[in-house]
C-alpha cells in the first residue's frame, strides 16, 4: 500500500521527513506501514546523540458521523481527531526509543483548515501525520506553517549541554559519612556555550583516608587530604529533559566520585541532576513536574589529591555567579 | 483575655479571605493563618484569626481562575505566564525535588471527550510507556462537568483534571508529587498507603477546586 507513505507538504530541511497517510476514516491508529517506517527510522536515530521532531496532525473535511452540516463542529472533530493521530505517532516512537520524548521540538494539530475541498471531501492523503527528523545538534526554526505551541514559563530549555566537576572539598563527619561540597560547571552549546558554575554543598556515604607521618607529609596531608583538583575537562551530555540555567537553580545535584592519589592521580566522577521544570510530554501537553536533567554523566579524570576516598552525596545547586 | 479572643475571631469572620496570588491589584498576598494565630507572632495575630482558605486567583489567557491550595503553598511566579495560561503552584520552599501543582489554560487545553480519553491522557506520560509501568487509582467525572484522574508511577504520583471553566474554556490542573527528595536520598512515601492516601488527598483537592470564581 504505497499511497500510506508520501513525500510531505511542509517544506522543511529536515533529514528525514514522510507523510504516513491513510489513517483509518475517523481513527488514530497507525496502519502496518506506518509503524514499519517509524521503528527502522528511530532505530536508525537512536545511536545518534542530536535529533529533533516535528510531529504535525491532519484530517480530512469529512466530519463526525450524523454530525450534520455544522462547518464548526466539523473542524473541531477533525482537529481533535488530527491530535490523536498525532499523538499516536508520538506514542509509537517514544514506545521505539524514549529519547524521543525530549525531542519533539514541534507538536501541532491542524485539522482539516489546510486545504479548500467540499465537506464530504474525505481523501486519504488528508488523513495522515507529517513527521519531520533533523538530524542538527541546535532546533532549526519552525516551517512557516507550523503553529508554535505557547511558550513554557521560565523561557527556552536547552538539550546540549557539557558538564565538568573540576574540584571538591570532602570531609568525614563521622565512619560512612561524608560533607562535601563540589563544584560544578555547566556550559550551554546552545547559547554561545555560555557557562555558569555552581556550588553543591551535599550529604551522603563516604569513607576518605589520607596516611600522616613526617612533617612534610602531615602539612601535605593537611592542604590536599580533604581537596580534590580534577581541571576543567568538560563532558558532553545531552539532557533527558532539556533545562536552563535557571531551572539549575535549586536543582539537585549527586555526585558519585572515588579513586586516589599520593598528590596525582585519577578519580571516577559521574554526576546527575534532577529538579523541577517545565517539559511537554509527547502529545505537547505542557507539566511540571520533578525530572532528570541528566543522568550519570561521566566527569572522571586526573586529579590532583592525597588520599584515597569514595563517596555518593547530594544537595542542592547554588549558582556561583 | 477570653471576651478578647472571641471578639478577634467575630471581626476575622468579617474579614475578606485573605489571597494568596492574584491579578487583582486590590488585593494583597497574605499568608495563611492558623486558628492558633492569636499565639504566634504579633504581625501574625494582626491577620485574620479563623482559618481562610488558601485561594489562588489567577487568570489564564484571559479567562479568571480561582484554585485552593493546601497551607503554605504560594503562586510560584517564576514559573508562571498568565498570559500565555500556564501557572505553578507549590510550597514556600519549592525548589529542587517539591511537590508541584499546575494549571494549564493555554491555546491547547482540550476537554477529553470522555472518561476512558482523560483516562488514557493521563497515562500518555513519558513515565508510563508500558501497560503495567503506572497504575490509575482513581479515575472519576467530576459534578459540573470535567474529569479527574490520579496515577501512580514508579516515581511519583500524578493527579490530573479537566473542568471547562467557562463554556470554550478547558483548565487542565495537574500536581505531581515526587518520591525523590532534595538531597538524593530515596523517598519512601509512594510505598506507605497513609503517606500515599494524604499526598493523593492533596493532590486530588488542588485540581477539584479549579473554578471560575463565583
Amino acid at each position: 500500500m504505497a499511497g500510506r507513505l508520501l513525500p510531505p507538504q511542509i517544506l522543511t530541511s529536515a533529514t528525514q521527513k514522510i507523510r504516513l497517510a491513510d489513517f483509518t476514516t475517523g481513527r488514530s491508529e497507525l496502519q502496518p506501514e506506518h509503524r514499519d517506517w517509524l521503528e527502522q527510522t528511530v532505530h536508525h536515530l537512536t545511536p545518534y546523540d542530536q535529533f529533533w521532531v516535528d510531529i504535525v496532525g491532519f484530517a480530512s473535511k469529512l466530519g463526525p458521523a450524523g454530525g450534520g452540516n455544522d462547518p464548526e463542529a466539523s473542524s473541531a472533530f477533525n482537529r481533535q481527531l488530527s491530535y490523536d493521530r498525532a499523538n499516536s505517532v508520538a506514542r509509537y516512537m517514544e514506545k521505539c526509543s524514549n529519547r524521543v520524548t525530549s525531542r519533539i521540538r514541534e507538536f501541532s494539530a491542524h485539522g482539516s483548515d489546510d486545504y479548500s475541498a467540499p465537506a464530504s471531501d474525505n481523501r486519504s492523503a488528508e488523513r495522515a501525520v507529517e513527521v519531520h527528523i533533523y538530524m542538527v545538534p541546535v532546533p532549526p526554526p519552525p516551517p512557516p506553517n507550523v503553529d508554535p505551541l505557547p511558550p513554557l514559563p521560565g523561557g527556552r530549555r536547552y538539550g546540549s549541554w557539557a558538564i565538568a566537576a573540576p574540584a571538591s572539598v570532602t570531609e568525614s563527619v563521622i565512619p560512612g559519612a561524608v560533607a562535601a561540597a563540589n563544584i560544578i560547571v555547566f556550559r550551554c552549546h546552545e547559547r554561545n556555550n555560555e557557562t555558569r558554575a555552581y556550588i553543591c554543598p551535599a550529604g551522603g556515604p563516604g569513607y576518605s583516608f589520607a596516611p600522616g607521618g613526617g612533617k612534610i607529609m602531615t602539612i601535605i596531608k593537611a592542604i590536599l587530604g580533604r581537596l580534590n583538583y580534577s581541571g576543567m575537562s568538560f563532558t558532553d551530555v545531552t539532557a533527558i529533559t532539556p533545562f536552563n540555567f535557571r531551572d539549575l537553580e535549586g536543582a539537585t545535584c549527586m555526585v558519585a566520585s572515588g579513586g586516589g592519589a599520593g598528590i596525582y592521580g585519577s578519580q571516577l566522577c559521574y554526576v546527575s541532576v534532577y529538579g523541577k521544570v517545565w517539559y511537554r510530554e509527547a502529545n505537547g501537553s505542557p507539566f511540571i513536574a520533578t525530572k532528570d536533567f541528566v543522568k550519570n554523566a561521566n566527569c572522571s579524570g586526573n586529579d590532583v589529591t592525597y588520599g584515597v576516598g569514595g563517596s555518593a552525596v547530594g544537595g542542592p545547586l547554588i549558582g556561583l555567579q | 483575655m477570653r471576651a478578647a479572643l472571641v471578639l478577634l475571631v467575630l471581626c476575622g469572620c468579617s474579614r475578606e479571605v485573605p489571597r494568596l496570588a492574584t491579578t487583582d491589584p486590590v488585593a494583597t498576598p497574605t499568608a495563611p493563618v492558623r486558628e492558633d494565630a492569636g499565639h504566634a507572632s504579633p504581625a501574625a495575630a494582626s491577620a485574620p484569626i479563623l482559618a481562610a482558605r488558601n485561594v489562588a486567583h489567577t487568570t489564564l489567557a484571559g479567562v479568571r481562575v480561582n484554585t485552593t491550595l493546601p497551607e503554605g503553598w504560594k503562586l510560584l511566579a517564576a514559573e508562571s505566564d498568565e498570559a500565555t495560561g500556564l501557572v505553578a503552584f507549590g510550597p514556600d520552599d519549592a525548589s529542587g525535588a517539591a511537590t508541584t501543582a499546575f494549571l494549564d489554560g493555554s491555546q491547547i487545553a482540550r476537554m477529553p471527550g470522555s472518561l476512558a480519553q482523560a483516562q488514557a491522557q493521563a497515562l500518555a506520560r513519558h513515565e508510563c510507556p508500558g501497560p503495567n509501568d503506572c497504575s490509575v487509582l482513581g479515575a472519576e467525572a467530576l459534578p459540573g462537568g470535567g474529569f479527574l484522574v490520579t496515577v501512580r508511577a514508579s516515581q511519583d504520583l500524578l493527579v490530573q483534571s479537566w473542568r471547562a471553566v467557562t463554556a470554550d474554556h478547558p483548565v487542565r490542573c495537574g500536581f505531581d508529587a515526587p518520591s525523590r527528595t532534595k538531597n538524593g536520598s530515596p523517598a519512601s512515601w509512594l510505598g506507605d498507603p497513609n503517606a500515599l492516601a494524604r499526598v493523593r488527598a492533596e493532590g486530588e483537592g488542588i485540581c477539584r477546586s479549579v473554578a471560575a470564581p463565583p
